[in-house]
């Protein structure tokens, strides 16, 4: 229990760091999931111990872990709609779960690759992802 | 094969999608095996005759839909022009999939673990095998890339594609579908193995 509170308060400070120090909505992304990254691969294998703690946690705490996170992706959301204004309120929550999903695939499964090749490769991945519409190049896919 | 044993493949068959669709919807943890077997016209008993458990039923699900994607990933590589129209049917698939079976995405997640373990060994080659498909066209238009990496940007993508089960967006499922899809598409079209304050730059 302490466990996974501790984290997640760290871990809401640091985002709201983030938004309070950083304007530009593009380097404040950036720092988002070099942070968000750094603490999968940090916690590892306790991750999916908490995940299964806080499913098993009592009403009232599981409340107010549920809040935090909250507040944590509401950060996230809020910077991701400066750099997206195409996409509504709920297109970016999902969009923000949706990046959160892929860069948890590094606590998952051993990649085989050394972590800061997995970080920067997970990282570059979710820049796009969020940023699809943002920013160009040329398309390998179209 | 007799008569009697085509009957039960049958049910066989009946039953499983039977506890697909109610695990699907009601959650497996709610679904119990009197539901299952009400819902066929079977008592509890005769369930059992089928299969041992809930558990086995499980199973059961598990390797009829990873077999069925399977079956579908390969009927679209065949199809597909080129592994860009090949990438984008199969995240299609994909994420029709996560959306449609989000419950028994997260169930897998929660039970896979826990499941004997000659289940475990057969269902994680069943889920090599689908996700090499991926692999294999991820590499073919991203040659530049070392096979390590295009398997950790596939399974990444993957878990995009899985973010459903986590999250109920509340979007319709078209909105979530398109909006995967773009990511999950750009997730991997942008792959770097550079550090991205260095993509940011050359971005903005």
């Amino acid at each position: 229990m302490v466990g996974i509170e501790k984290l997640l308060q760290r871990q809401l400070e640091e985002i709201e760091r983030i938004a309070r120090e950083i304007d530009d909505p593009g380097e404040a992304l950036a720092a988002i999931l070099r942070h968000h990254l750094a603490f999968i691969l940090e916690a590892g294998d306790r991750l999916a111990a908490w995940r299964q703690e806080f499913r098993n946690e009592g009403a009232e705490e599981a409340r107010r872990l549920r809040r935090m996170q909250r507040l944590y992706v509401e950060e996230w959301v809020d910077v991701v709609l400066r750099l997206r204004t195409d996409l509504s309120e709920a297109e970016a929550r999902a969009a923000v779960h949706g990046a959160m999903s892929l860069l948890q695939s590094a606590a998952a499964r051993r990649s085989g690759l050394p972590p800061e090749d997995l970080a920067d490769v997970l990282c570059s991945m979710a820049w796009a992802a969020l940023g699809s519409g943002f920013g160009s190049s040329d398309s390998v896919l179209t | 094969m007799t008569k009697t044993r085509l009957r039960s493949s049958a049910r066989r068959k009946e039953l499983i999608a039977v506890a697909a669709n109610l695990f699907g919807s009601r959650g497996y943890y709610a679904v119990t095996v009197d539901d299952i077997g009400e819902a066929v016209g079977l008592t509890g008993p005769a369930l059992y005759r089928h299969f041992a458990s809930k558990e086995a039923l499980l199973v059961a699900v598990f390797d009829e839909v990873i077999g069925q994607l399977t079956e579908r990933i390969r009927a679209l590589v065949s199809e597909a022009s080129d592994p860009a129209a090949a990438l984008l049917a199969i995240v299609r698939l994909h994420v029709e999939f996560a959306i449609e079976q989000r419950q028994n995405v997260a169930v897998w997640r929660q039970e896979f673990q826990h499941l004997p373990e000659t289940d475990r060994w057969r269902l994680r080659r069943a889920q090599r095998l689908y996700v090499e498909e991926w692999v294999h066209q991820v590499h073919e238009l991203r040659p530049e890339f070392s096979d390590t990496e295009v398997r950790a940007a596939v399974h990444a993508a993957i878990g995009l594609l899985q973010s459903p089960s986590d999250f109920q967006s509340g979007l319709s499922t078209e909105t979530a579908v398109n909006l995967l899809m773009s990511m999950a598409l750009a997730a991997l079209e942008h792959a770097s193995t550079k550090p991205i304050g260095l993509t940011i730059s050359s971005a903005s």
